[in-house]
């Protein structure tokens, strides 16, 4: 029975999770967008005292059940690993807990978290972000490419219920490692169930110090047990050891297995008979702590995907490159790129709540696979918020359009030896028709003739750096106009 | 208004009337002599035999005619939708096979169709009939080099590419002014030269395609002296008969046209009988009208019907896809049915419907393409005609079916058009203004769309009122008129020059300005500080000068405009406007009154201002 509500309520959330990350029209997020707030991680990022709390009280009464309910890296294991026993039966056994690894982790992650240039090491490990990344990368193309037929379907039914969306690779550096993450998972899971929860994962060490001192933990009636030793084979977190009818409750992800396996009743749900409150290991405190770690370089070079269609009618529109901004972009309510880095779990629900394709995960090793602005296929449109309403680790505050009108994240910046009015010698002012805040002017370049050629001007105090004139640009490859971040947003 | 209306539809059947008894006439005795070619098909086609119609020179040619821009390629679609593929040559064997074997026997092509594939796929599939079987007409497309060298290898090429001895139909492709004419045929001898052709008998019927207004089509038939056309080309249908220079003030109305060449006796062959399909899908009113007279005739075969019924036209022109649409048409002109009077009425009536819509008169011919800024400029026009056409274009936020019909815009938008392809991308840098044959200014009408398609993603902006600032401007063309102001609906024109009728308003005490909707040419300071000190909404202008626009701007008045400049010119284009000048350093509107004041009364004192 308990097995069979987790394993309902596990589902409900992976689903509703997952769909977040490949609902590319926001409105599953309106609805369930909590269950991001609710992940441990960004939770913790968030200063969301309140969810982190909840979540130690709620690990503290019935164990690990956030684990196997609540985080989608989670719960994506048991699907693998559902698989895996089918193949073979009672294929786990008790290993002893491979302390060195699960302690070594966790500081790392702590030191890493919050400390500059290096927090792209906590975000590989972090659970949430990481199933983030692998359901942006690898689930939501599949989802997006399923969508694009039902679209081409609609299109030729006149429908307009489905609309095709582009499928691209925002960066190749953070999908080889949502790849390489999904991989290496998957095979842990088929093989040995939750190991990865139980020797990697940092959120599972904190909740195992919790779990440790549960008041409901299940626990085996010796009376009645006759060392069997199924439920050991078939406990995912191998914390099951039979021959000494003793549970590893810090490795146990209360998945309740044990009990419906075990034919003799012996296992059982219960309230513990002594109750002692778990001593503060003063994890939060720690999260700054120094540790030199050189670098791991992730190598691979972004390779910008190809979307060239030439034919005799149409004139071939060569790729926009992105310009070398010396201070990357990043949302507005992110208030700085520092609140931005440290906040940021790099889950990329951001990138695949953004409608103008403007969130890019960042290949630069400071920031790495975190988001920043990109225009080289939209711009950053002035009705739109949707990154600011789905962050769940408050890297991004929720902001409204007004406000946002009113923020400035960078400012344009006009390069004149690429304007089309310089080097065609024909009139535009694309980008000044186009300015939501009226920072560019055509201005005469000679106001002493009259029709001499108009240059745009730029008011960068006025410029609230939504990269309109960069996208709207003419001049390619590179544009005439680009917008450079500010290190602190400020108010125009 | 309304009287125009009844006038104009007078006239259409009048004139038509007798054309229609005389189009009868000819087509009885057109089929008396016929060849064989439509009994032919025993096929169990249940349609009669094809109309004919006869040349200067006494040829039999069929009503219906070939049009070879909108061949089909292997994507299955025609060259206009899918740019990237080849021409589908097994198809338009079928497809030119089955026009002789139903009695066509006209093919127009030109070397600038079909990306230049035209001709020789025509070519291709006529070299397997009999030359008797066939007439070809081809153009002189020299729109981008019209020098004599590659004029000459231009119509060099056409008797390669379509594998013929002679061109029964040769034509000077697209003019519609004096200087079009010497610039592309007459300075180059080109003219002269075809001239001789056509004595040698390698042309067998020389004429020209016509795109232009009335001085320039009463200077191209005044060359009739010398040059004897043979016939001409023009767009003729039952929207362009009476409507097409309401819907483009720079274009002629196919009335005028036809009955200048039939007084001439020269023949008229026609273009664009479905204005680029538009007529073969109206609106769902339109189309119900048409389907309760006559439940199975196509809505395209009224259009076709219309287009052959006088009885100088030789044939008929139909740039036909798909083997439906062939069909469809054969049968239409197998034999002509003429139209009654009600049936004229009633296409009238129809005619009056669309041209009331604010679509944008595209054809989707393509020779404004490419665009070298890479927009998509027949395929933008389409989405917005079509979305008109279909009720999608709901102005009115309020309005019940305002979500569906501005999802439905925005997603076939981007369905029809690549993002970066779209109206937005349109920096007007003017190049493809002189190539549309239909005259349409280009940039203007892609920053209408682009502001529309702006306000429906903003979703907060009013439609309402953009739809009435353009229908403003449009009425101010259109009347040449000075300036046109809306207020609650209530429309006002104004005729006097310069300023003046702003200063009158404003003295008045403005009350007409206050929360007013306006239409203006030229906006310079003065009239920026009147209508700032007016209180005027927002206003739509052709040309603004700079300072104006910090003016109104600064002012809180929502503006719309087409250029920017740095100041206004006087009349003379000698210098600054004078009032212009008189404001040099001011930007307060209050501080701009007490001189507009001055400068009016000096103008109504017949002081000399430009002094």
């Amino acid at each position: 029975m308990l097995r069979k509500i987790r394993i309902s309520l596990a589902v409900v959330f992976y689903t509703l999770i997952t769909l977040l990350f490949l609902d590319f029209t926001g409105t599953i997020h309106t609805y369930f967008g909590w269950m991001a707030d609710i992940q441990f991680v960004p939770a913790l990022l968030a200063l969301n005292v309140g969810v982190v709390v909840a979540l130690l009280v709620l690990t503290f009464l019935f164990g690990r059940v956030y684990c196997s309910v609540i985080c989608p890296l989670g719960v994506m294991q048991d699907v693998v690993a559902f698989f895996g026993k089918k193949s073979k039966k009672n294929r786990y056994s008790f290993s002893p807990e491979r302390k060195w690894l699960r302690y070594s982790v966790l500081v790392v992650f702590l030191a890493t978290i919050l400390a500059p240039g290096v927090g792209f090491i906590a975000h590989l490990v972090a659970p949430y972000s990481a199933y983030g990344r692998i359901a942006n990368n690898l689930f939501a193309p599949v989802y997006q490419f399923g969508n694009n037929v039902l679209a081409y379907f609609a299109e030729r039914a006149g429908s307009y219920a489905f609309y095709t969306v582009d499928v691209w690779i925002k960066s190749l550096t953070t999908f080889v490692v949502a790849a390489v993450t999904f991989v290496l998972i998957a095979v842990l899971a088929w093989r040995g169930g939750r190991t990865w929860c139980n020797t990697v994962c940092p959120v599972g060490t904190i909740l195992g110090f919790f779990a440790k001192y549960s008041l409901y933990k299940p626990v085996i009636d010796t009376t009645k047990c006759n060392s069997c030793g199924l439920c050991g084979r078939n406990c995912k977190a191998s914390c099951i050891n039979s021959k000494e009818h003793t549970i590893d409750y810090s490795r146990c992800v209360a998945c309740f297995d044990c009990i419906d396996k075990c034919n003799k009743g012996a296992i059982s749900y219960k309230l513990r008979s002594v109750a002692q409150p778990a001593e503060d290991k003063g994890v939060d405190k720690s999260k700054r702590a120094f540790l030199t770690t050189s670098a791991l370089i992730v190598a691979g070079a972004t390779v910008k995907a190809q979307e060239k269609k030439v034919d005799g009618g149409l004139a071939a529109i060569i790729d926009r490159q992105a310009p070398n901004r010396k201070t990357a972009l990043k949302p507005a309510g992110s208030l700085s790129i520092k609140h931005f880095t440290d906040h940021c779990t790099a889950c990329q629900l951001c990138v695949s709540a953004c409608p103008n394709q403007v969130l890019v995960p960042s290949s630069d090793i400071e920031h790495l696979m975190q988001p920043e602005m990109s225009f080289e296929r939209g711009y950053c449109r002035p009705e739109c918020v949707k990154c600011s309403t789905v962050c769940p680790a408050d890297a991004i505050k929720p902001i409204d359009t007004a406000e946002k009108s009113s923020i400035s994240v960078g400012y344009a910046v006009w390069l004149r030896e690429n304007c089309v009015v310089v080097t065609d010698g024909v009139s535009c002012g694309n980008c000044a028709t186009h300015c939501p805040v009226g920072a560019i002017q055509m201005m005469s370049e000679n106001p002493d003739q009259y029709g001499s050629r108009k240059i745009p001007v730029i008011n960068p105090e006025r410029c609230i750096g939504c990269g309109a004139c960069e996208h709207l640009c003419p001049a390619r490859p590179l544009g005439a106009i680009y917008v450079e971040g500010r290190e602190v947003h400020k108010e125009v | 208004m309304a009287n125009d209306v009844t006038i104009s539809r007078r006239q259409f059947l009048k004139t038509l009337g007798g054309g229609i008894a005389a189009a009868a006439a000819v087509s009885a005795c057109g089929s008396g002599n016929q060849k064989s070619a439509a009994s032919k098909s025993a096929s169990g086609d249940s349609e009669g035999q094809m109309t004919y119609r006869t040349d200067l020179h006494g040829q039999q040619v069929s009503l219906l005619g070939y049009g070879c821009m909108r061949f089909p390629t292997k994507g299955g679609l025609s060259g206009r939708e899918d740019r990237n593929a080849e021409l589908d040559q097994e198809q338009i064997n079928r497809l030119i096979d089955y026009a002789i074997e139903h009695g066509v026997n006209l093919f127009d092509t030109s070397p600038a169709y079909c990306q230049g594939k035209s001709e020789g796929a025509l070519g291709k599939a006529l070299s397997r009939h009999n030359r008797s079987e066939f007439l070809v007409s081809t153009k002189l497309s020299n729109f981008a080099n019209s020098t004599r060298e590659s004029s000459m290898a231009m119509y060099k090429k056409s008797f390669q590419e379509l594998q013929v001895d002679y061109i029964d139909y040769y034509l000077l492709h697209g003019i519609g002014s004096k200087q079009q004419m010497q610039s592309r045929y007459v300075d180059n001898g080109m003219l002269d030269f075809l001239v001789g052709e056509r004595e040698a008998g390698r042309i067998r019927n020389l004429g020209f395609s016509f795109h232009g207004d009335k001085e320039g089509f009463d200077y191209l038939l005044a060359l009739n002296e010398t040059y004897h056309w043979d016939f001409i080309l023009i767009q003729h249908n039952f929207v362009d008969w009476n409507h097409a220079a309401a819907m483009n003030s720079r274009n002629l109305n196919s009335e005028y046209t036809y009955t200048e060449l039939e007084k001439r006796n020269i023949p008229v062959l026609v273009m664009e009988p479905l204005l680029g399909g538009r007529l073969a899908n109206l609106n769902d009113h339109a189309t119900a009208l048409l389907k309760q007279r006559e439940p199975d005739a196509s809505v395209a075969s009224w259009a076709f019907r219309f287009a052959g019924s006088q009885p100088r036209i030789l044939s008929v022109l139909s740039g036909m896809t798909y083997m439906e649409h062939l069909q469809d048409n054969v049968k239409t002109y197998s034999p002509l049915k003429p139209l009654s009077d009600d049936d004229l009425r009633l296409l009238a009536h129809i005619a009056d419907i669309y041209a009331s819509f604010p679509m944008v008169p595209c054809n989707t011919c393509q020779y404004c393409m490419p665009c070298p800024y890479g927009l998509d400029i027949p395929g933008i026009f389409s989405h917005y005609n079509k979305c008109i056409n279909e009720g999608l274009v709901v102005e009115n936020i309020k309005d019940p079916e305002y979500k569906k019909a501005r999802k439905a815009f925005l997603v076939g938008y981007d369905r029809s058009v690549p993002r970066l392809r779209q109206a937005n991308h349109c920096i007007s840098c003017n190049h493809c203004i002189p190539e549309c044959p239909q005259r349409i200014n280009i940039p203007q009408e892609m920053h209408r769309i682009d502001r529309f398609v702006e306000a429906l993603k903003i979703g907060d902006v009013d439609l309402g009122e953009m739809a009435v600032l353009a229908s403003l401007l449009k009425q101010l063309d259109a009347g040449r008129l000075s300036c046109v102001i809306s207020n609650n609906g209530e429309v006002s024109t104004y005729r006097q020059s310069g300023v003046q009728d702003l200063y009158d308003l404003l003295s008045e005490g403005g009350g007409k300005l206050k929360g007013a909707l306006v239409a203006d040419k030229i906006i310079g300071r003065g009239a920026a500080a009147m209508m700032v000190l007016g209180g005027v909404k927002a206003v739509n202008t052709h040309t603004i000068s700079t300072p104006a626009l910090q003016m109104l701007r600064n002012g809180g008045v929502q503006v719309y405009f087409d250029t920017e400049v740095d100041y206004i010119e006087n009349r003379r284009k000698t210098g600054q406007c004078p009032l212009d000048s008189r404001l040099q350093n001011l930007t307060d509107p209050k501080e701009c009154w007490p001189v507009i004041q001055q400068f009016v009364a000096d103008l109504r004192a017949g002081v000399d201002v430009m002094q």
